[in-house]
């Protein structure tokens, strides 16, 4: 592997002592989602059930990964969110875990909003706060957009790097070496400027459980609470791009139209119309001896183009 | 509430006629690989081609990178229009600010009414982006797209893993989506087309990307973590013992495959606390799941849905899983997986 040139200008820079190293600012932004292990949509309310709000934690592991490099370089870490008076738990969250300060965008206006005006409001705040880093998580758990990160990134002109497993900043020469998640565990190694923006992913790094002191002075802190009018920004100058149609079951895509034939019985018929059409997945069991079922296994294999006769395996 | 909503409908109404139909074909963007396409880029030319169809607009494959003209010809039997290809030698690897610059460019000139994109690591790093710098509408892993007769769009997606459906109408146009392929079928056109070929002039400089791909890690698939392996092979208790876990190695070695297992497999210590697939551990997508001695009580299985073929080796006919596998196979997987391994060496060569 080459080198990266900024590593070579760490060594260099080294020589002159640790008090170089400059302190860095990140803004991590977080999200109160329903817990998706234990939520249900029920068809007889028309609405969402058993919803017990957590941090998202994909955003836990940004401000792990965020206090650990104020452990390193120091600074100071800024989490901030937009969501209603309940969003403020998340918030709590954070300063827990030990973030200096915390930002509650919280106004009836912001109601319904879709992703893009909400990247464009946190983009507003955020734009007020001094940073060199902005973290967001790559995917939220509940509705996985993965629009945010690039919302704020491209409203204020940033460079973006998605979907982060592994991030090293050299100080001195104000750039990030990070690594990005590809197919099958494969990785990209991108270099990037300071100030950036990282959507980074779960596996970054192990969320911290944070020591008894700093979970303490993290529930005296103050959680700044600002509306539409403290940020500066009129919510109806915001063009927004999705309108919400509603919200309903889960069905399965159609494949087919389902052709509903006279001569099934008034079971099979509704199961056709609640499946929508969709063929089953043909099972096939076999009971063969080894070097036989062996045999059926790789022609299945190489039917579905899993690996091939001639070349090496993928 | 209720009048709340019903502003909110008669907004969304206003704003729809608001926009003129300026729309111009279905886009969707190619990607390619050592100058080939993939199964996933045909299905989402035929889906391109649907949606173009019913909108009564011509479907656009986008072909960008370095000497990439010859692509068009994959995509003439899915109906595919014509093709927008940007060659340039600076675009020959994929970079995300270089691609959304010459994506933004085109689509400010031509205007087309959907871009699709497959929901892969470039797709999802490109889509987003591309949105948010045309404050177009934007819709991630949708699972369908309904057009009405006014022509007017609505998108489904899954959402609260999957517990729940959003329906959503895009406001401003064009409808940017990107869609996991796996949901589509490769179906091809009524008629083949002969894909025109329309060369894109961009003016482009190389360095208006800030950030630049520096180096690239190839995973070993066998230490490569579950969920995010391609082939992967589940124990569990029919595994009986650790000394058995050296056939399955072996195989894994042969397949490129890593080794996950259930809960009773990790608990029995047979495999580290991290490759546990399941509700207490890891959920996985691989193209193939290789299921060795796991019964498939749900806590397991519901963390395996995202696999695309399901293979399972079970000394139980009637275990859970066989309701899930695509090929079940009765017998007992110490007897399987060493014949398997033998004759998978016969045909391909172990990954090294």
């Amino acid at each position: 592997m080459n080198l990266p040139q900024s590593l070579f200008t760490f060594t260099k820079a080294g020589m002159g002592g640790l008090g170089l190293i400059r302190k860095m600012r990140t803004v991590v932004c977080v999200k109160q989602v329903p817990d998706p292990t234990i939520v249900r949509f029920d068809i007889r309310t028309n609405s969402l059930e058993n919803v017990r709000y957590i941090t998202d934690p994909v955003d836990e592991v940004a401000i792990s990964e965020a206090i650990r490099i104020r452990e390193r370089n120091g600074g100071e870490i800024t989490a901030i969110t937009l969501g209603p008076p309940r969003a403020e738990e998340v918030l709590r969250n954070c300063l827990k875990m030990g973030v200096d300060q915390a930002i509650h965008l919280c106004d009836e206006a912001f109601d319904n909003l879709d992703v893009y005006s909400t990247a464009a409001i946190l983009a507003k705040q955020i734009a007020k706060v001094h940073y060199d880093l902005i973290f967001c998580g790559n995917e939220s758990m509940d509705e996985g957009n993965g629009f945010v990160g690039s919302g704020i990134a491209e409203t204020l002109n940033l460079p973006l790097v998605t979907a982060v497993t592994r991030i090293d900043i050299f100080a001195d020469t104000n750039t990030v070496i990070v690594h990005r998640r590809l197919k099958g565990g494969d990785r990209e190694i991108v270099e990037s400027p300071l100030p950036a923006v990282f959507t980074v992913e779960t596996v970054l790094c192990k969320p911290i459980y944070p020591p008894l002191r700093t979970i303490l002075a993290g529930l005296k802190k103050n959680i700044n609470k600002l509306d539409a009018g403290a940020i500066g920004i009129d919510v109806r100058d915001i063009e927004p791009t999705l309108a919400p149609l509603g919200i309903s079951q889960q069905k399965p895509r159609l494949k087919k139209t389902a052709t509903i034939d006279s001569s099934l019985s008034p079971a099979e018929r509704m199961k056709l119309i609640i499946s929508g059409g969709v063929q089953q997945k043909s099972s096939k069991t076999i009971e063969k001896p080894p070097h036989a079922a062996a045999a059926e296994i790789i022609q299945f294999l190489i039917d579905n183009g899993i690996i091939s006769k001639e070349k090496e395996s993928m | 509430m209720w009048e709340n909503e019903q502003t909110i409908t008669q907004e969304t109404d206003a704003l729809r006629s608001q926009q003129t139909d300026d729309g111009k074909g279905v886009w969707f963007f190619a990607e390619h690989k050592d100058g080939k396409v993939d199964e996933g880029c045909l299905k989402l030319a035929a889906e391109a081609t649907n949606l173009a169809d019913k909108l009564g607009q011509e479907a656009f494959a986008v072909i960008i990178g370095n000497q990439v003209k010859g692509l068009a010809e994959y995509f003439g039997p899915y109906g595919t229009d014509k093709a927008l290809v940007v060659e340039n030698q600076h675009l020959e690897m994929y970079n995300s600010e270089a691609y959304v610059n010459v994506l933004a460019q085109l689509v400010e000139s031509d205007r087309p009414s959907i871009i699709l994109l497959a929901a892969t690591t470039i797709g999802n790093d490109l889509a987003p982006r591309l949105a948010a710098r045309l404050k177009a509408a934007f819709v991630a892993r949708y699972t369908e797209i309904e057009v009405d007769r006014d022509g007017n769009l609505t998108a489904r997606r899954a959402i609260h893993s999957g517990n729940a459906q959003a329906t959503v109408t895009p406001l401003r146009k064009p409808l940017i989506a990107t869609i996991d392929t796996q949901l589509l079928s490769l179906q091809k056109a009524k008629g083949a087309k002969d894909t025109r070929i329309v060369e894109a002039r961009i003016w482009i400089d190389p360095k208006t990307s800030r950030t630049s791909v520096i180096d690239y890690l190839k995973a070993d698939p066998c230490a490569v973590c579950v969920s995010e392996a391609e082939i992967v092979i589940g124990v569990g208790k029919g595994l009986r013992s650790a000394e058995n876990l050296n056939a399955v190695e072996e195989l894994a070695r042969v397949l490129g495959a890593s080794i996950g297992g259930s809960r009773r497999a990790t608990d029995e210590r047979w495999i580290a606390d991290e490759r546990r697939i399941g509700l207490t551990g890891k959920t996985i997508c691989p193209r193939l799941y290789l299921i060795c001695g796991i019964s498939g009580a749900f806590h397991h299985t519901l963390s395996i849905k995202g696999s695309q073929f399901m293979v399972s080796i079970n000394i139980d006919r009637s275990a859970p899983i066989a309701k899930m596998a695509d090929l079940m196979v009765v017998g007992d997987m110490h007897e399987v997986i060493p014949e398997l391994t033998k004759q998978l060496r016969e045909i391909i060569k172990p990954t090294t």
